[in-house]
């Protein structure tokens, strides 16, 4: 099987680890991996600012790139649901009907792809130490998705998984409203950290970068040792 | 009707010339009830009505016979020290002779007994005062239903205020008028609600008046009866 | 005390920084669902009802007027009255005129969400009509000349030691905390309401077309009181509330008990069907229903807010709402709050009234989640803000982000160039890969540095030669 890697820019920029890992995990689970170079943003901050115009050419270049991929696999759930859920909202026209369909059935969040497509819950992968994981809104509510990355997680060696309360609360972030509606997401997250803090975890898992820097931010801003992983660097860091 | 009638269907119309985004039923191509049909115990069926019943505060209690639901309604009134009783119209207090049989048994309490239908606004409102002075009130139903512990009471049957002003409510009902769920009670009204045939209120009660508005608090008997009893007469 | 949704920056900002209020709605709002989880446990079909209604409602709006037509000829064949008000002053004056020709001094007044949005309280008081709210709640935030901040619970915001001492100033009575003696000194104000008041007025849940049946639920009674005791009783609904049958009844009435309370059934569901009928013991002898558009017209003209317009008022997406949670109903400065306020609001008040609203969310989705008739709220949300966005009604600043942002990206080349240059000039600034304080994001948290390489980097230079 071929994969071609849709990595969100914040990943590229930020968390470069977390596309690193995966391409680890990907290639140890047997498939070849390719990285179409041209591809950039998936256009979801324009799109959820309500800069549609904007958000409807980089979804048309995420075609160009992404047509003839075999499979697309993402390390974000939220990025995945732009393409799968929202794409088909906000590109209407008929001519792009079959290049779309064929894209957003083609793309998979990562733990959904390995555990629900290529039928791999053991990676093989060793963390001895204490974890909770957090349901990032889009992967839990626009995709469905929050058995996987747990079966994933459960099948570590030496790792214990503890559940937080509300662990599909969001975290805050919500893009720009982190930065529009600053009390208001702090607040979010203050009460999201209360609950990371309550399973006496040592690391908070998920499958988003984005919701990760939010609650990393705030737990480190206040000092907390536990600390941000995604789910593809518990992974491929312990392979 | 008005001017405006017109105005407000003519933008209606004229909004609707855009497709909106499902694909647009077709007129009654849905219907909502859709009942747990198939036959049902019912000693479970007030089991049900009476656990129900019982959550939300209610009083739901089955009398053999009544006789036994005589008794129950004199031991009520005396324990609670019950003043003043009023007793509907309704069939099945006719049937128990109700107003007769409490004049008896409790020559203490004073009855109120609602009579005649055809009467004035200005009586309808001597009533009202007569009944919000009342203790409890004594009616019919027309349904029960078991799964949420419900009376179902119909402005044919008696007044609508003789089951709201006074403290405590008492419905009477024999197990026949057992239903498992609304949609039973629906399907068994058959073809007369489009047929225009409904009383001008059906009312459900469940449980209690009750309130939650300070606080969250939970209180009894915010407008409505404090306390409300359903006892059903007869052998399941 | 009028706010409005233009300052809900401002509102939401001090209300959620006021610990005592947040921890009122958190638990309030965390109780209500607690409650509806159990509650809805119970219909394994839950899913299937909820589909069901959504379509239910998506026939009816998509035929609006046939269903409006319906309904009125039902009504008036069962003997009531039905005046269509185009916006909120032909409501109210109806409303006073019919209080004028019944000489009534006062009303009686249920809880109606439809009344509230027309401010028909202060329409009576001005037309010289004494407005008496009988839901508790309503009752209690009337005295305090308050709005309401839950669609369901209007007196959330308040404790029982403010409505002790709001009694005892506004009445007279001793000083009392006991929500019980409170609840049951207003039980004996309001009974003197109920029995010399003409005329009564409801809101409607909903309102069946084939038989003329308008549906109230309530826990407290007093809107049977409002509907039984006076001569006249007048009920106002939205136009959305019709729904095509009767025999659609049971299957929102499961919808909304289960979703605004946890309830199986509330204590009281009325469904009246006209005035008191001849052989009938008492209840009004006049029966007037009042359909109002005010906006509702003009939300559906776009076909992509249409949906709005299933809301069943349940109040369960305010609830599930983390912003809502935390800001409170008052933050939205009108009397829909909660992502469905932020949805209709700036759809009823004007775009520019209410700009922020549609960006008062994360888009976490819950509402959608939980929303029994299955409105896709937060992409209705979305859809604002695009509108927004067309308006030109937003910053110039993140316009000017937003299309620097979309040639960036729209370009690898300049996306390459840019990420490069960024950290070529980050080097030789002496400045590092230091983390950027970024406004709004950085006072509160720490803002991650840009990594040394990025992904696209280190594939450039890993470029695997045998992988696979």
């Amino acid at each position: 099987m071929n994969v071609s890697l849709f990595i969100p820019c914040l990943v590229d920029q930020f968390f470069p680890s977390v596309g690193i890992n995966l391409v680890k995990i990907l290639r140890k689970v047997g498939v070849s991996v390719d990285y179409p170079r041209e591809q950039t943003c998936c256009g979801q901050p324009a799109f959820n600012s309500g800069y549609h115009e904007e958000a409807t050419q980089l979804a048309r270049r995420f075609l160009e790139v992404f047509g003839d991929a075999e499979t697309i696999v993402s390390p974000s759930g939220s990025c995945t649901s732009m393409v799968k859920v929202f794409y088909p909202e906000i590109l209407q026209d008929v001519g792009l009907r079959k290049s779309l369909q064929a894209v957003t059935d083609r793309t998979h969040e990562f733990s959904d792809f390995l555990v629900n497509v290529m039928g791999i819950k053991d990676l093989g992968a060793t963390f001895p130490h204490r974890v909770t994981y957090h349901d990032a809104c889009h992967l839990f509510r626009e995709l469905g998705v929050h058995r996987a990355p747990r079966e994933l997680i459960r099948h570590v060696r030496g790792i214990e998984l503890v559940e937080m309360e509300n662990s599909d609360a969001c975290c805050g972030f919500g893009g720009t409203f982190s930065v529009k509606f600053p009390e208001i997401s702090t607040a979010m997250t203050q009460d999201k950290s209360a609950a990371i803090l309550k399973t006496e975890a040592e690391y908070v898992v998920a499958n988003d970068s984005s919701c990760l820097m939010q609650i990393g931010g705030y737990l480190s801003r206040q000092g907390f040792p536990i600390k941000p992983l995604h789910l593809a660097d518990l992974l491929g860091e312990n392979l | 009707m008005n001017g405006s009638r017109e105005v407000i269907l003519g933008r209606i119309r004229r909004a609707l010339l855009r497709p909106g985004p499902g694909q647009g039923q077709e007129h009654g191509s849905l219907n909502g009830v859709q009942s747990s049909s198939g036959r049902v115990d019912p000693v479970q069926l007030f089991g049900q009505f009476q656990e129900q019943s019982e959550r939300v505060g209610g009083e739901p209690r089955l009398c053999t016979d009544s006789e036994e639901a005589l008794r129950g309604i004199q031991d009520l009134v005396v324990a609670a020290a019950y003043r003043r009783v009023a007793v509907s119209n309704h069939e099945i207090c006719r049937r128990h002779r109700l107003a007769q049989v409490l004049s008896d048994l409790l020559p203490e309490v004073s009855l109120w007994i609602e009579e005649g239908n055809s009467d004035s606004g200005s009586s309808r409102r001597r009533n009202s005062r007569q009944l919000a002075q009342a203790d409890l009130s004594i009616t019919g139903a027309e349904f029960l239903i078991a799964e949420s512990g419900t009376v179902l009471i119909a402005s044919t049957g008696s007044s609508r205020q003789i089951s709201l002003l006074p403290t405590a409510h008492l419905v009477l009902a024999t197990p026949d008028q057992i239903c498992p769920d609304l949609a039973a009670v629906f399907q068994q009204l058959g073809t007369a609600p489009e047929e225009g045939r409904l009383p001008a209120a059906l009312t459900m009660i469940t449980g209690p008046s009750r309130t939650a508005d300070i606080e969250k608090v939970l209180i009894k008997g915010a407008h409505g009866p404090v306390r409300q009893l359903t006892w059903v007469i007869g052998r399941l | 005390m009028n706010r409005s949704p233009s300052q809900f920056k401002i509102l939401a900002s001090e209300n959620v920084a006021d610990q005592r209020l947040r921890n009122t709605f958190q638990s309030a709002t965390g109780h209500a669902l607690g409650q509806r989880a159990q509650s809805v446990q119970l219909v394994p079909e839950w899913e299937d009802l909820r589909e069901r209604a959504h379509r239910i409602k998506e026939e009816t709006v998509e035929h609006l007027d046939f269903y409006l037509e319906k309904l009125e000829a039902s009504v008036i064949r069962r003997g009531g009255r039905v005046f269509w008000a185009r916006d909120a002053s032909e409501a109210s004056n109806y409303v006073v005129n019919l209080c004028r020709r019944l000489q009534a001094p006062t009303v009686v007044k249920s809880k109606s969400m439809a009344a509230e949005e027309i401010g028909l309280a202060d329409a009576l008081e001005s037309g010289g009509v004494e407005p008496v709210e009988t839901d508790l709640g309503e009752f209690i935030i009337q005295v305090a000349g308050e709005t309401p901040s839950h669609i369901i619970a209007p007196a959330l915001h308040m404790t029982r030691q403010q409505i002790g001492k709001l009694f005892h100033e506004k009445f007279g009575i001793p000083y009392t905390d006991v929500p019980a003696e409170l609840c049951a000194f207003a039980r004996q104000r309001l009974r003197r309401e109920f029995l010399s008041a003409r005329l009564g007025i409801s809101g409607v849940n909903f309102a069946a077309a084939d038989t003329g049946t308008i549906v109230i639920v309530e826990n407290e009674g007093n809107a049977r009181l409002c509907t039984s005791l006076p001569r006249v009783h007048l009920a106002i609904m939205g136009l959305e509330k019709v729904i095509p049958r009767f025999a659609d009844l049971p299957l929102f009435l499961k919808l909304l008990a289960r979703s605004s309370t946890g309830q199986r059934q509330t204590s009281y569901v009325s469904m009246i069907s006209g005035p008191r009928r001849e052989q009938e013991w008492d209840g009004p002898e006049e029966f007037h229903l009042i359909l109002l558009d005010n906006g509702r017209s003009d939300i559906l003209a776009d076909p992509r807010m249409r949906r709005s317009l299933y809301c069943i008022r349940c109040g369960a997406c305010l609830n599930t709402c983390p912003i809502y949670q935390r800001v409170g109903g008052h933050s939205y400065g009108s009397v829909y709050s909660g992502p469905i306020g932020s949805v209709l609001t700036p759809l009823f008040q004007g775009l520019e009234v209410a700009k922020d609203l549609p960006y008062a969310s994360s888009l976490c989705g819950s509402c959608s989640n939980i929303c029994p008739v299955k409105i896709d709220l937060h992409h209705q949300l979305l859809w604002l803000r695009e509108k927004l966005v067309s308006r030109r009604a937003t910053p110039w600043q993140e316009r000017l982000a937003m299309s620097l942002f979309a040639a960036g990206m729209k370009d690898p080349t300049l996306y390459r160039m840019g990420s490069a240059l960024l950290r070529l000039l980050l080097k030789v600034s002496g400045r590092g890969n230091r983390p950027f304080a970024v406004p709004g994001w950085s006072p509160t948290r720490d803002f991650p540095a840009l990594a040394e390489t990025s992904f696209k980097q280190w594939w450039e230079d890993n470029r695997p030669g045998g992988e696979g």
